[in-house]
């Protein structure tokens, strides 16, 4: 059964990647493009680009689902709980500090990132209502904080505030060549870490009973999710609800192990984020819209919808 | 005769004794006031007046789009002149009696109309009629400059994000009368968000680049790359290209004698 699954999901991906890599403002046959110009387009614009959604989208679904297990909570997810907003707020300071060094930024994205985790995780014996209603409020001072930082910029321009707050894939900071090895060492962290993962999720006293070190997993994955968080938001600004929709859905689809669900979710967050990359540049092309509008259309109903089922 | 007739009218009536105290509440109001000699009667203005150098002194009421109402009541005006009048703070001022106008000019043309109500507005008919001629007949002259082939051009409003000048836009508009072709003018919004593939298929010929808070030969070397080495990239002024002012044809010209400096152009005309 499950091969069955794995290889359609393999196919599914092929496709997918075909249609993203073709749709845009004019359709490219990515095997056989027609011109020097799509040539061009193809390679130098469209894949890299890809790339960068894929790694980021993968990203941002490995850190959902350690933040689902970290937390204890299914609805857990950068961006709903504020944390994709502390990275962000960390990049925009060390930009307005050292403007120009991409590390710095980082390095600020994910002190950022762990100030949001540390702050979130004093909610989190308080229940899903409290927990999630602490990340409302936490995504709205980060929010703010952004604003209160574009507003003293001095360049400051409502745009690149924009891309800050909704996202954007068109070009990353961080070298695409990096956001693939970060991708596939935290997918590879983390199937190391996928047995005690699993313990985890079956509670605190169990996992111990198992031999699990539980606080220094957790300590381990709140750094690791911090890490990731912050790479992604650094190379694209805040995207929601990818980290909270797929690791979801492969759940559903492949089951609860992590050993299944983490490779699904970096692949199924990259191809989620990818289609959305692509869409946004597609539908009022040749203007583009913001992805993180298009990742919060998806991801809103859904997020909705969990939280009816689990009521 | 009729012009002097008029003007000595003009002259002979007591139009200052009454003056208004204006707030020019955007950067383009405060410079057309000026420009038409209302600067003793303006009370405010808003940051970024900064042009003529009389205007950097008057105390400053907030930001075109967000005005303190109480540190402008203080300066006891009666008269605002306001880019967006749909804000709480403009309709605030209104409540309180001082009388609102609203401007913000698309085009050239407009921008002319503007100055002349302005001038109406202020008691400086004569001046604003005065300098809306030399404007008009400037921009003949500058219209005989215009090049014989539309020269399809990208106009880089801000460069990460890529953010150009849709159709409607003040930009489009000059443009339109420096003879150029705007790649993008089928966009309807004002600033629309593009991306590189989107210029690669414009296939512009010209990349002009506002000079401000931007390192021009970087982003040469970032055209040229995505369009070869045939590639120009021009700089403009952005303060005075961007603000609906008579120096706007400053701006104008200076974008003009740049294009007609170029070989592709030179070549046309000897054709």
């Amino acid at each position: 059964m499950n091969k069955i699954k794995i290889s359609g999901f393999v196919i599914l991906s092929f496709v997918l990647v075909y249609i993203a890599l073709g749709i845009g403002q004019a359709w490219i046959n990515p095997f056989f493009p027609a011109s020097a110009m799509e040539q061009t387009i193809l390679w130098e614009l469209r894949i890299p680009r890809l790339l960068i959604a894929f790694a980021v989208g993968g990203l941002l679904a490995l850190a959902g689902s350690w933040f689902q297990v970290l937390l204890g909570n299914p609805l857990a997810e950068p961006y709903v709980l504020g944390v994709a907003g502390s990275a962000a707020s960390g990049a925009i300071l060390m930009l307005m500090m050292a403007a120009g060094s991409v590390w710095l930024m980082s390095a600020g994205a994910f002190a950022g990132a762990l100030v949001g985790i540390v702050i979130v995780m004093a909610f989190v014996h308080l229940g899903t209502g409290r927990l999630l209603l602490a990340g409302v409020v936490l995504a709205a001072f980060w929010g703010a904080f952004i604003t209160l930082l574009l507003a003293l910029m001095p360049e400051h321009d409502i745009s690149v505030a924009f891309a800050w707050m909704m996202g954007d894939l068109s070009d990353s900071d961080i070298p695409v060549a990096v956001l693939l090895i970060v991708w596939v060492i935290a997918l590879v962290y983390g199937l190391f870490l996928s047995r005690s993962l699993d313990a985890l999720l079956l509670g605190e006293k169990h996992a111990t009973m198992l031999g699990v070190d539980v606080p220094k997993l957790r300590r381990v994955l709140l750094l690791l999710a911090s890490f990731v968080t912050a790479i992604a938001v650094t190379a694209a600004g805040t995207i929601g609800f990818v980290g909270l929709v797929i690791p979801h859905l492969m759940r559903l689809v492949f089951g609860s192990l992590h050993r299944m669900v983490l490779p699904a979710s970096a692949i199924g967050g990259g191809l989620l984020l990818m289609l959305a990359d692509a869409a946004s540049r597609s539908v009022i092309a040749p203007a583009e819209l913001p992805v993180g509008v298009l990742t919060a259309m998806i991801g809103v109903p859904v997020f909705l919808w969990l939280l009816l089922k689990k009521t | 005769m009729k012009t002097l007739l008029i003007t000595a009218i003009l002259l002979l009536l007591p139009l200052h004794a009454n003056a208004e105290r204006i707030l020019a509440l955007s950067p383009h109001a405060c410079e057309i006031l000026a420009a038409i000699g209302a600067a003793d009667d303006m009370v405010g203005a808003v940051e970024y007046c900064d042009y003529p150098e009389s205007v950097t002194r008057l105390p400053k009421v907030g930001s075109y789009n967000r005005i303190q109402v109480e540190s402008a009541m203080l300066l006891k005006p009666t008269l605002a002149v306001v880019m967006n009048d749909g804000t709480k703070a403009v309709k605030k001022l209104r409540k309180l009696g001082v009388r609102v106008i609203a401007s913000n000019p698309t085009t050239i043309s407009d921008m002319l109309l503007e100055i002349k109500r302005l001038g109406s507005l202020s008691g400086r008919v004569w001046e604003a009629e005065m300098l809306v001629k030399r404007l008009t007949q400037r921009l003949s002259d500058l219209d005989v400059m215009k090049a014989k082939r539309k020269i399809p051009v990208f106009y880089e409003i801000w460069s990460d994000p890529l953010i150009t000048a849709g159709g409607s836009s003040r930009i489009h508009d000059v443009l339109s009368r420096a003879g150029l072709q705007n790649v993008f003018a089928e966009l309807p919004m004002e600033g629309p968000k593009v991306n590189v593939e989107a210029v690669l298929r414009a296939a512009p010929e010209v990349i002009i680049v506002p000079a401000e808070n931007r390192n021009v030969a970087e982003r040469e070397k970032f055209w040229k790359q995505w369009l070869g080495e045939d590639i120009t990239v021009i700089s403009v002024h952005a303060d005075l290209l961007h603000r609906p002012t008579p120096r706007l044809l400053d701006g104008l010209e200076e974008l003009m004698k740049k294009i007609a400096q170029l070989p592709m152009q030179q070549a046309s005309q000897h054709e």
